[in-house]
């Protein structure tokens, strides 16, 4: 039955499952906007403020929390498909990500 | 992995020129290789996504093992040798000229990345991934291009970027694998429900199918019986023999009639409608009746008008 062959060939992990058009709109749209914002901002980045002690023990507590889980999730993906690629990608998570 | 030492070290985070004996450049050097560490790997992932191999646990356990390695190696190193690389801040808050020309590697290994990424992108993590590395390259680029100091606007807003940036990636990650999983759960009782219709069905017909031609195997036994009886008694009665087996023949092509009404069910036969006497219907049934009440010598007679 061709419908259970689809269902023997569906790998199910967000690194084979194909974006709809929407989702690829959104993502695009989220990139071009961090990028856009980026440019913006780029002539008065130099401008010198206040320091703030506070800043990075915050930001970057967050950050080491949400690149822990995103390398988890990116682990238990690489198991599922048997990628290689994906391994690495999630142990670049787990090394830094930004 | 190794944000944990950038924190330690960053100066007025947890001491004034902070932790692990930091030099004044080590944790400016910490941020080169953070920001080495995803675009190297998504170039890696872009070549090597389609290398299927069993994975197990142990694989990804000396991944992990690896990366805390490495991780450690080069915060020891840039906390140690600090003196031994060129210097990249001139104070606690100015850069000199070599952050910026290091910084510019990291920014030029996540733009390859980016287009890495762009060319092989066909599942929904690569379009996720798309708007984590454009986070990364914009901030490398503010690094790079504009920022001179820590604590400038770029700065404050480079950060607040890649935290959203990296937020929001995980969170639609999450979202978009438990969608996948739910989805999968219920292709799964689709398909078993499926199954056990199929099984009921079956069990269906076959119960119909049973009832139906046991009727005419009981006429087929008992006729095939008295017509034995007949042909064994001392003067054989050839005529009441030769009625038994009359019905035993028929009752075969009833059976067989039968079959043939199952099939048509699903289509395999072409159909032949017919007019049904009801009256010859019932002396059938009274007939098959009366075999074995004959050989019990006794009758059943029924009246039709």
């Amino acid at each position: 039955m061709t419908e259970h062959k689809v269902f023997d060939n569906f790998e199910p992990s967000i690194a084979t499952t194909t974006p709809t058009a929407r989702q690829r709109r959104l993502t695009l749209v989220i990139a071009a906007i961090v990028l856009i914002a980026t440019a913006i901002i780029a002539p008065f980045g130099a401008v010198q403020l206040r320091r703030i002690d506070g800043f990075i023990p915050a930001t970057e507590s967050v950050i080491i929390i949400i690149d822990f889980f995103t390398a988890v999730l990116l682990f238990s993906q690489s198991r599922i498909v048997g990628s290689v690629g994906l391994l690495l990608l999630a142990g670049g998570y787990l090394f830094s990500a930004h | 992995m190794i944000v944990l030492p950038h924190l330690l070290t960053f100066p007025g985070a947890f001491a004034p020129f902070g932790l692990l004996g930091a030099g004044l450049s080590t944790t400016a050097w910490l941020f080169v290789f953070w920001h080495l560490g995803l675009p190297i790997s998504v170039i890696g992932y872009a070549y090597l996504i389609d290398e299927r191999r069993a994975l197990t646990r142990s694989a990804i356990y000396s991944t992990v093992t690896l990366v805390i390695g490495l991780a450690c190696l080069l915060t020891w190193i840039v906390a140690k040798h600090d003196d031994a690389l060129p210097a990249l801040f001139v104070d606690q808050i100015g850069f000199t000229v070599w952050a910026n020309r290091v910084t510019s590697m990291d920014f030029i290994i996540s733009v390859a990345a980016l287009m890495a990424l762009w060319l092989r992108r066909r599942s929904v993590l690569d379009q996720w991934l798309i708007v984590s590395v454009s986070a990364l390259v914009a901030e490398l680029a503010s690094t790079t291009f504009v920022i001179t100091s820590r604590f400038s606007l770029g700065f404050y807003t480079q950060r607040i970027f890649s935290l959203a940036a990296s937020t929001i990636v995980l969170s639609a990650l999450l979202a978009e694998a438990t969608v996948l999983y739910a989805r999968l759960g219920n292709a799964i009782g689709r398909l078993r429900r499926e199954q056990e219709t199929k099984i009921t069905s079956a069990q269906a017909i076959t119960a119909a199918i049973a009832h139906e031609i046991k009727q005419p195997l009981t006429r087929i036994t008992a006729g095939g019986y008295a017509a034995q009886r007949f042909l064994k008694r001392v003067s054989p009665q050839l005529d009441k023999a030769q009625a038994a087996l009359d019905g035993v023949v028929k009752a075969g092509h009833s059976t067989s009639a039968v079959i043939d009404g199952f099939r048509s069910i699903f289509g395999k036969v072409d159909e032949e409608q017919q007019l049904v006497d009801m009256n010859e219907l019932i002396t059938e049934v009274v007939d098959s009746l009366n075999i074995p009440l004959k050989l019990a010598r006794r009758a059943a007679r029924c009246r039709s008008r």
